[in-house]
């Protein structure tokens, strides 16, 4: 080795380390903003699924549950641990995890209109990374459907507990509220859209079914169906949230539904207020996630029906 | 583990060796190639036979040189024109068919589009004309030829070198020079800061306002065009500088390929600095054997619209990338009438940036938008005049921190521009500076999982 490949040797040495301590610090930082802001994927999965015990009222399922939950509204221990991007598959994992975790009171958890549609496919949750925190505990990681614990997981910096700007974005969100307001974790859209913007929308709506559990998620169901029969202590209300008058239009799988949600009472409670008519454009951002406004109606509606119970 | 692996072996193992080096470059090479599609490492291999083998028989003194120069044209234009333009073609056909009111039953070819197809083909091309033409003799090497076509570096997405400049370095000895390796990472430091933290921050925008024009305002969709004229400047000189720091790496040499084009004074000159392989390589092969500017007035304004018209085409198999082919033609059309009619008029310099910026950006919407439907409704949200609204519709529905970190990110880019290039790469010192500055930013202000660079598709 000659003198001058021995040089450069040592200067690519000096930058890797430089690389790998400002990754470590990157990844350190990304940490310190998972842990300080409530409305980040990444903080709902740790606070989820590492803590030995949840008190709280859960909220679990999609966007459609960080969206539309307002949890000061609900009560006063509730915390929304939707997570946009959860899948059906994902939410019954984190219902199975709460279970365990869960002395005695109620779970709320939201399903989507287009039910099992994406389960068990290639189809993959946009926070399928975000488990990198929660992934550091053995306990889950073993429960973590296969694929979803992968290097990324582990090596420092590439951590996928969020990108520096989504983390950021949701620190302030959380202190100030700058693009949503955060309310124990729900992150509740304080826009609504105008006629204009409601034209182009429409237009691209099409028409949407509800898709049935298949074999692997009748499994899962099966289980959380025995867990239930152990626990009397605790209440799980399936919910359905409203959706826009023109979705609702174009929705088909209305009878599909009611036919599973019949299914599911015994062990469960149900509230489907998807075809309420009390909800119009205004309480929405988009056809399927109500806003600051809309989850706040919605919040007191859901509110009186489980007190009713 | 790729690159340390092949740089390991290259100069540790094989320095002695020139040839062993040439093998072992074609080994990695083909390797990396066939990561991406190993189906078409066989055509590659191919291109570069038919070019070689016809390169030999296109040789001064040979028989039917003009013959084998054809049945390399044929064959290597044959191939891309089918795997890059077969299915564009049927469905024209088919539109036009049915435009007149005739049945269309045009089949439908599931082919798929081999990386880098069109940057090796030029290449190749490029070696079998210019032997022809005696500018270099035939190489005799069949693995430095090879390897020339294949060069990993530059395989996927450029530069287009030419055989004059890139083969002779496969047949000299190579020697390690720390400043020049030094060099190299500085330049893959930076193509990747390009890349990682401008091109995929603006992505993030860019994608939201030409998605859904309708739902934003028309601040939203200039700040689309805006950004996205930086996106895919960075994305392709990003890769042209992370390309020419890789082979520097190796002890090898490439063109530049881009030289800060918005700087540019007048249409002429953009294609002085933009995608010079490319613009070089149509100037030398398409240009010229027309008969380049030695012509009439008539016939050079067609010259220049052949020229464009196919580069339009060569980026992509759309008709929009025609017509964005088309606008570049009109716009050195009227440089042309312009220097003709009217010499004594002259504008000052800052203008004339500012002025064949605005026209070059205004030209990538027809690149961006797939298609013309596409097109319209987003020109058409911008001529609504619409440019005060809520803050969402300005920032096309992402948040004011997405917009904040497109301006910062535009702003970083502007700012490695202020640091004199001689300055920076002149000692070890500064090579090494520049690398943990460029480092520390691209970590903290990347966007990891962004997307593949646009010019992969071509």
């Amino acid at each position: 080795m000659n003198g001058f490949m021995k040089r450069f040797l040592l200067i690519m040495l000096g930058i890797v380390v430089w690389v790998v301590v400002w990754v470590a610090i990157y990844d350190q930082v990304n940490v310190w903003l998972v842990r300080h802001a409530p409305g980040n994927s990444a903080y709902k999965l740790e606070r989820l699924l590492t803590r030995a015990e949840i008190s709280e009222t859960p909220i679990l399922g999609s966007s459609r549950a960080e969206t539309c939950y307002a949890p000061s509204v609900l009560g006063t221990n509730v915390f929304n641990y939707g997570i946009s991007g959860s899948c059906i598959r994902e939410t019954l994992f984190h219902l199975r995890m709460v279970l365990a975790r869960k002395k005695s009171g109620d779970i709320v958890v939201n399903l989507d209109p287009w039910g099992f549609a994406y389960y068990g496919t290639e189809k993959k949750s946009g926070f399928a990374g975000s488990y990198g925190l929660a992934a550091l505990e053995s306990n889950v990681r073993k429960e973590l459907p296969a694929g979803l614990v992968s290097l990324s997981n582990w090596l420092p910096g590439i951590r996928f507990q969020g990108r520096l700007r989504a983390n950021l974005t949701a620190w302030l969100n959380a202190r100030k509220g700058v693009t949503k307001k955060v309310d124990h974790g729900a992150a509740l859209a304080m826009r609504s859209r105008t006629e204009q913007e409601w034209k182009v929308i429409d237009a691209t709506l099409k028409p949407v079914s509800f898709v049935g559990p298949n074999a692997a998620a009748r499994e899962e169901l099966e289980m959380i169906e025995r867990l239930l029969k152990e626990r009397s202590d605790v209440r799980v209300f399936w919910v359905v949230s409203p959706a826009s008058p023109s979705w609702k239009r174009l929705y088909t799988g209305k009878r599909d539904l009611e036919s599973f949600l019949s299914g599911l009472k015994g062990q469960n409670h149900v509230v489907n207020v998807l075809m309420d008519t009390g909800f119009n454009a205004d309480d929405f951002v988009d056809p399927t996630h109500l806003n600051l406004q809309g989850a706040t109606k919605f919040s007191r509606l859901l509110k009186a029906r489980i007190e009713s119970l | 583990m790729f690159l340390p692996v092949v740089f390991g072996v290259y100069w540790f193992a094989l320095a002695r060796s020139v040839k062993a080096q040439n093998v072992w470059l074609l080994l990695a090479s083909y390797v990396f190639y066939g990561w991406w599609d190993w189906r078409f490492m066989g055509l590659i291999a191919f291109t570069s036979g038919v070019s070689y083998l016809t390169g030999l028989k296109c040789a001064d003194g040979q028989r039917h040189r003009r013959f084998w120069l054809v049945v390399s044209l044929v064959l290597n234009l044959a191939i891309l024109g089918f795997f890059k333009y077969c299915n564009f073609f049927l469905e024209s056909t088919a539109s036009l068919l049915q435009m007149l009111g005739m049945k269309a039953n045009m089949p439908v070819l599931q082919v798929v589009l081999p990386v880098g197809i069109s940057f090796y083909t030029f290449q190749a091309l490029s070696y079998t004309i210019d032997v022809y033409r005696g500018k270099i003799t035939p190489v005799r090497d069949w693995i430095a030829f090879f390897t020339f076509v294949s060069f990993f570096p530059q395989l996927v997405a450029g530069p287009i070198e030419r055989a004059s400049n890139l083969l002779p370095q496969f047949k000299r000895s190579r020697q390690f020079e720390c400043d020049k390796a030094l060099h190299g990472v500085c330049l893959i430091a930076y193509g990747l800061f390009k890349k990682m933290v401008v091109a995929d921050t603006l992505a993030l925008y860019v994608d939201q306002a030409f998605a859904h024009p309708a739902l934003y305002n028309s601040t939203a969709c200039l700040l689309g065009v805006f950004f996205f004229s930086f996106q895919i400047y960075c994305d392709f000189s990003g890769y042209s500088d992370c390309a020419r720091g890789l082979a520097r790496l190796f002890g090898f040499e490439l063109m530049l390929n881009f030289d800060r084009p918005y700087l540019s004074q007048s249409f002429g000159e953009f294609w002085h600095r933009w995608h010079i392989s490319l613009s070089s390589w149509f100037k030398d092969y398409v240009y010229i054997p027309l008969g380049g500017n030695r012509v009439s007035f008539h016939r050079l304004i067609v010259n220049i619209w052949i020229v464009f018209l196919l580069s339009g085409l060569w980026h992509g198999t759309s008709w929009t990338f025609v017509a964005w082919g088309a606008v570049h033609a009109v716009f050195l059309t009227s440089g042309i009438l312009r220097r003709r009619y009217w010499p004594s008029l002259k504008l000052p310099s800052a203008l004339s940036i500012i002025l064949v910026d605005i026209g070059v950006f205004a030209a990538w919407m027809l690149f961006r938008a797939r298609t013309f439907t596409d097109l319209k409704a987003f020109v058409g949200r911008m001529a609504d005049c619409e440019f005060f609204g809520s803050m969402m519709a300005t920032c096309a529905g992402l948040g004011p921190m997405v917009l904040l970190f497109c301006f910062l990110a535009v702003g970083l880019l502007l700012l490695s521009y202020v640091v004199p290039r001689d300055c920076v790469f002149r000692t070890t010192k500064a090579r090494v500076a520049y690398i943990l500055v460029v480092s520390f930013v691209t970590i903290f202000f990347a966007v990891p999982s962004g997307g593949e660079f646009i010019y992969f598709q071509f």
